[in-house]
């Protein structure tokens, strides 16, 4: 409904005899193209991956393709000195190495470092010792229309306990799985339906509990998956505002992204994760 | 830093409550002993339409001694009983003098004439009014309304609040827009005040228009520090404005004919010398200009209006009634149709005030004012779709409207003291979203009210002290009180403003103030759009808090009718709000979705504020030549733990580098009937604002932990200098108008021509990147206002 504002202010204030032309007396700041390295790390996932690539200056002609870069060398390094250097994957556009060649483990600090173009960047992190599980997870099936929604919704309700004495960091995520006919096969798709961050101030030790309310269609008969991910503050600090981040919008106020990359940008993090299914029907 | 200050405070506290029981006791100690003193008061009006005058200097040179009529014409003095003779002055009409035997209390209503066979007399009396040297108060701003009609505007539309923006120590938004950031202060943070009625949204036309029509207006302060203890619920300025009365006399008319819009006022007598009547109407007509422009199966249109009335009536001498109001609306609209679908829609805001306002005498020392107001700002969005048969209707509604009462009594218990003291009770309802939705295509018939109600009251005394002929001072206190939620705010205010006068003509003023805000204002630039929402301090949002010390000097030039103010200033702000990053304004109030009635809090953290600086001021106000020379240095900070991760920044508003000149050159003065030539012209530079700027792309994925997801997902994100480090280009712009005034048969006819930015600066109003056809991304500007000639016509009878 909004938009309509947004339409007359942008027509009144294009529409009265505005001028456009290059901005006059300012210089646009210049930068160089920095490395770009994402890496969450986790004893229970298959993979230990870093994604590599490189900023593009908005000033200027920084040219097209791609930003990946698939020629740097990457090591990841424990707190006890074992390191891996972590090959180039052609199909993940990542570099990855199995857990079974390398292990994330609990409680362990991991430096990865990237050197690509005469460039270095590192980041580090902690692994989270405890992984933790929902305590309860149940769901509600509601038939009243909601506000400019007239069919029926879902809301799924978990709760879990906090580890008491230690500053914890969490997010939630809500999965729906499909599955469907195609040339006779049946096969299994997936859609994030929420996402939530978290943290245990003034609930330390205590219970915390949250909501996702479901209003995608084909809700019925459907799997769900919740996902409860115990994560250090650069994964939390990242993700708080990553989530809520929609692209510029000159109507909203501009948005820094987390960074605790030395010498690039992006973020090296650690989380665990359990999760717990649903049927919904 | 605050711990220590709020010790500070309290002892400041501790002290003003002191001297104040300590004045109650002298006081009746006074009246006591008081048998050889004898009391002169009485009304000061102008003589041809029997207005009251604010701020008109009664002085009474034997006993260098004197005082001003207050807000209602108002004024008493006791003195010894004996003859001596007293001075009225009042810029823009004659001095007059008296020759007093106060062997008795005295009553002693004044009539100043405008005449202009005395001019003279009326440069002596005008001189005599501009001392600044001889005011208490500092950091505070008048602005006779002849200069607001002399200075020329964009499109002809005069402003008062865009001529206020050219004052020292006030900046202005971006390019053609109304709002006013003071001393570093947020546009939340002024107190706007219409005969007493605050006013929410005080815009038209997304900022472009302030909603105060010139030609209704008596009188205009701005005050930007030194806060006497009658102001509160703001942190940084106070502009108060009083409407006229209406002629008592006669008949009397204005009106006039302009590029966007038309106005007219008319102002007479209900009973002569009584009671009297004013009415003011404006409107603009870019609806009708473009319609027939249009298509008629699809139509679209703006305007804005607004309606000034008041009426008064003197009971009796002791006894004055007063009502008043105002009522604007900006209107944007849309219809369409076509074959059996027809779909129309548009957004509505405005304000409505009303004041109802008894002036009482007590005694001849005590005046006395009661007011009850009303203030109502609303902002409504509206849509009706149909398609054979079946329809769609969705009306959304935000805004604030408060309930008033307020008394205050002026006391003048001998020369030397002049005591103000008050009470208000506020009540305000904030209604964050309500709406109404009809869909007949999905049966959902929906209708929901957010509402929070909350009580903001205050008490206050202040005294305005004559230590001798050197001293001056004007201690006050304020108790202020909000309450939110569960939660009962109490905060103490003590004021304080210092005056010593090395010479008649040249002052050292200092002075502190605490202000409490209880009621924020959500906007994202602050570019005075209509969805800018009020909102309570609650259990979790807390009240916004400054305080502020200045010092100067005010030297005036008596002989070539200038006067000097330099001053400094260091405020602290606590609590200030802003919207946390990425958060849009669009979706702030919550909408159609929310029922939380507190769920904008989600979007909004708190912080805090520094701004100091130095305000050079050289004015001119009588003479063929009047007009500033206004100059700021200031540096404007913020720091909030949620934005730019938790470092200092610059305010948006920061601005290193201010000027203002203002000239206005009567060729030959057109008094009310003569005719006359008045040439003016503004010039203004400003530091560029801070603002935030991209830099770079780069990818930025989600991790997805699904095992479903091979991938992370997301796409690329900007990254930014930090929050408002890059500065935009130096704004600067001269206007200039002219004006040919003539006496016609029937009325004075005005021609006034203007030109708006002549030398075409091409400001930007903001930047946006664009890729050439080479693939090189450049910095681009918008600039909204090139070189823009008008023409009025105006008629006064």
């Amino acid at each position: 409904m909004k938009t309509l504002i947004y339409s007359l202010f942008i027509v009144v204030c294009i529409g009265c005899m505005s001028c456009e032309k290059m901005a006059q007396d300012v210089t646009p700041p210049k930068v160089e193209s920095q490395l770009v390295v994402f890496s969450f790390l986790s004893p229970e996932e298959k993979l230990v991956k870093v994604e590599v690539s490189k900023s593009k200056p908005v000033y200027g002609n920084a040219g097209g393709g791609s930003n990946i870069v698939s020629s740097a060398t990457v090591t990841i390094t424990n707190d006890g000195g074992l390191s891996v250097e972590v090959p180039y994957v052609d199909s993940l556009s990542a570099y990855a190495v199995a857990q079974s060649a390398y292990s994330i483990e609990p409680g362990r600090t991991y430096t990865v470092n990237v050197q690509a173009g005469g460039k270095t960047a590192s980041g580090r992190c902690t692994v989270p010792q405890d992984s933790l599980s929902f305590s309860a997870v149940t769901f509600l099936s509601i038939s009243q229309p909601s506000v400019g929604y007239d069919g029926p919704y879902f809301i799924y309700n978990y709760k879990w306990q906090d580890a008491a004495g230690q500053k914890n960091y969490y997010r939630v995520d809500v999965e729906k799985i499909y599955t469907y006919q195609y040339n006779g096969d049946t096969s299994e798709t997936s859609e994030n339906v929420c996402n939530s961050i978290w943290d245990d101030e003034n609930k330390d030790g205590g219970i915390l509990n949250g909501k996702c309310e479901d209003y995608s269609w084909q809700s019925d008969g459907s799997d769900v998956r919740v996902y409860l991910l115990n994560t250090d503050i650069h994964y939390y600090e990242y993700h708080r505002r990553r989530l809520n981040y929609y692209g510029d919008n000159p109507f909203s106020e501009p948005f820094q992204q987390y960074n605790n990359v030395q010498g690039g940008l992006g973020v090296v993090s650690a989380y665990r994760i359990t999760s717990r299914m649903l049927k919904v029907n | 830093m605050f711990v220590a200050d709020r010790g500070l405070i309290r002892l400041i506290s501790l002290l003003l409550m002191r001297y104040f029981f300590l004045m109650a006791f002298v006081c009746y100690y006074g009246f006591a002993m008081a048998q050889q003193r004898k009391v002169l008061s009485g009304f000061i009006k102008d003589k041809s339409s029997k207005e009251l005058l604010i701020g008109a200097t009664i002085a009474i040179p034997k006993y260098k001694t004197g005082t001003v009529s207050n807000a209602y014409g108002f004024y008493s003095i006791t003195l010894p009983a004996d003859t001596f003779e007293v001075i009225i002055s009042y810029v823009g009409f004659a001095l007059k003098a008296y020759r007093v035997d106060l062997r008795t209390d005295t009553e002693l209503n004044i009539e100043l004439d405008e005449s202009k066979s005395l001019k003279e007399v009326v440069v002596q009396a005008d001189r005599q009014k501009m001392r600044l040297a001889e005011q208490t108060r500092m950091s505070v701003i008048e602005i006779p309304i002849s200069q607001i009609k002399d200075i020329p505007a964009l499109f002809g539309e005069k402003d008062v609040l865009k001529v206020i923006q050219l004052l020292p120590g006030v900046q202005k938004p971006s390019e053609g827009n109304s709002g006013i950031y003071v001393r570093g202060g947020g546009p939340d943070q002024n107190l706007i005040i219409l005969d007493e009625a605050n006013v929410y949204n005080a815009f038209h036309l997304f900022g472009f228009f302030s909603l105060f029509n010139g030609d209704a207006l008596k009188s205009v302060e701005l005050t930007k520090g030194g806060f006497p203890a009658r102001y509160g619920g703001r942190l940084s300025s106070v502009i108060d404005m009083s409407m006229k009365e209406g002629d008592k006399q006669k008949i009397r008319g204005e009106a006039g004919i302009g590029v966007l819009s038309s106005r007219f006022v008319l102002e007479g007598p209900i009973v002569k010398n009584k009671a009297s009547f004013l009415v003011s109407a404006r409107r603009t007509y870019f609806d009708l200009l473009t319609k027939p422009f249009m298509p008629a199966e699809s139509r679209g249109g703006y305007y804005f209006y607004d309606l000034n009335a008041k009426a008064n009536w003197e009971i009796n001498n002791h006894n004055r009634l007063y009502v008043s109001g105002y009522f604007g609306r900006d209107k944007f609209g849309f219809t369409s149709e076509y074959d059996k679908s027809k779909m129309e829609g548009g957004i509505t805001w405005g304000n409505a005030t009303g004041t109802l306002r008894w002036n009482h005498l007590y005694n001849n020392r005590t005046f006395s004012n009661t007011s009850l107001i009303f203030s109502d700002y609303k902002f409504g969005i509206y849509q009706m779709a149909s398609y054979d048969g079946s329809k769609y209707e969705l009306n959304y509604q935000s805004g604030i409207r408060d309930w008033s009462l307020k008394h205050d009594i002026d006391f003048h218990p001998n020369a030397n003291h002049t005591i103000k003291g008050g009470v208000q009770f506020i009540y305000h309802q904030f209604t964050p979203s309500a709406y109404v939705l009809k869909d007949q295509f999905s049966g959902t018939d929906t209708t929901s009210e957010v509402n929070i109600q909350s009580m903001e009251n205050a008490m206050y005394i202040e005294d305005d002290i004559k230590m001798g002929l050197k001293w001056r001072l004007n201690p006050g206190l304020r108790l202020s009180h909000f309450s939110a939620q569960s939660k009962h705010y109490i905060n103490l205010e003590p004021r304080m403003s210092i005056s010593y006068n090395l010479k008649s003509d040249l002052a050292f003023k200092g002075s502190f103030s605490l202000m409490n805000q209880y009621i924020h204002l959500l906007s994202n630039t602050g570019i005075g759009l209509p969805t800018d929402l009020w909102v309570p301090s609650s259990d979790n949002l807390k009240p916004q808090q400054s305080w502020q010390v200045a010092g100067g000097v005010a030297k005036d030039f008596i002989e070539q009718n200038f006067s000097l103010t330099i001053e400094g200033y260091y405020k602290q702000m606590n609590n200030t709000i802003s919207y946390k990053e990425g958060a849009s304004f669009l979706e702030a109030d919550g909408t159609a979705e929310s029922t939380d009635p507190y769920s904008y809090e989600k979007n909004i953290t708190s912080g805090k504020g520094w701004s100091y600086g130095v305000e050079l001021m050289l004015q001119r106000k009588v003479g063929k030549l009047t007009g500033w020379v206004g100059y700021t240095l200031s540096w404007t900070q913020c720091q909030f733990d949620e934005l730019n991760f938790g470092e200092k920044f610059w305010a948006r508003y920061d601005r290193r580098h201010d000027i203002s000149v203002v000239g206005i050159y009567h060729i030959n003065e057109p008094k009310n009937d003569e005719n006359g030539y008045t040439l003016s012209a503004t010039w203004v530079y400003g530091t560029g604002n801070a603002i935030t700027l991209p830099i770079a792309e780069y990818n930025s994925p989600v991790h997805s932990p699904s095992p479903m997801s091979n991938s992370n997902y997301g796409s690329t994100a900007s990254l930014y200098t930090s929050r408002n480090a890059f500065r935009m280009a130096p704004y600067h712009r001269m206007d200039i108008g002219f004006q040919i005034t003539k006496k016609m048969k029937y009325w004075v006819r005005t021609w006034e021509l203007s030109i708006y930015n002549v030398y075409n600066r091409m400001n930007p109003y903001f930047y946006y990147t664009a890729t050439d056809s080479k693939g090189n991304v450049n910095l681009k500007q918008i600039t909204l206002f090139p070189i823009i000639p008008s023409i009025s016509w105006n008629i006064k009878f």
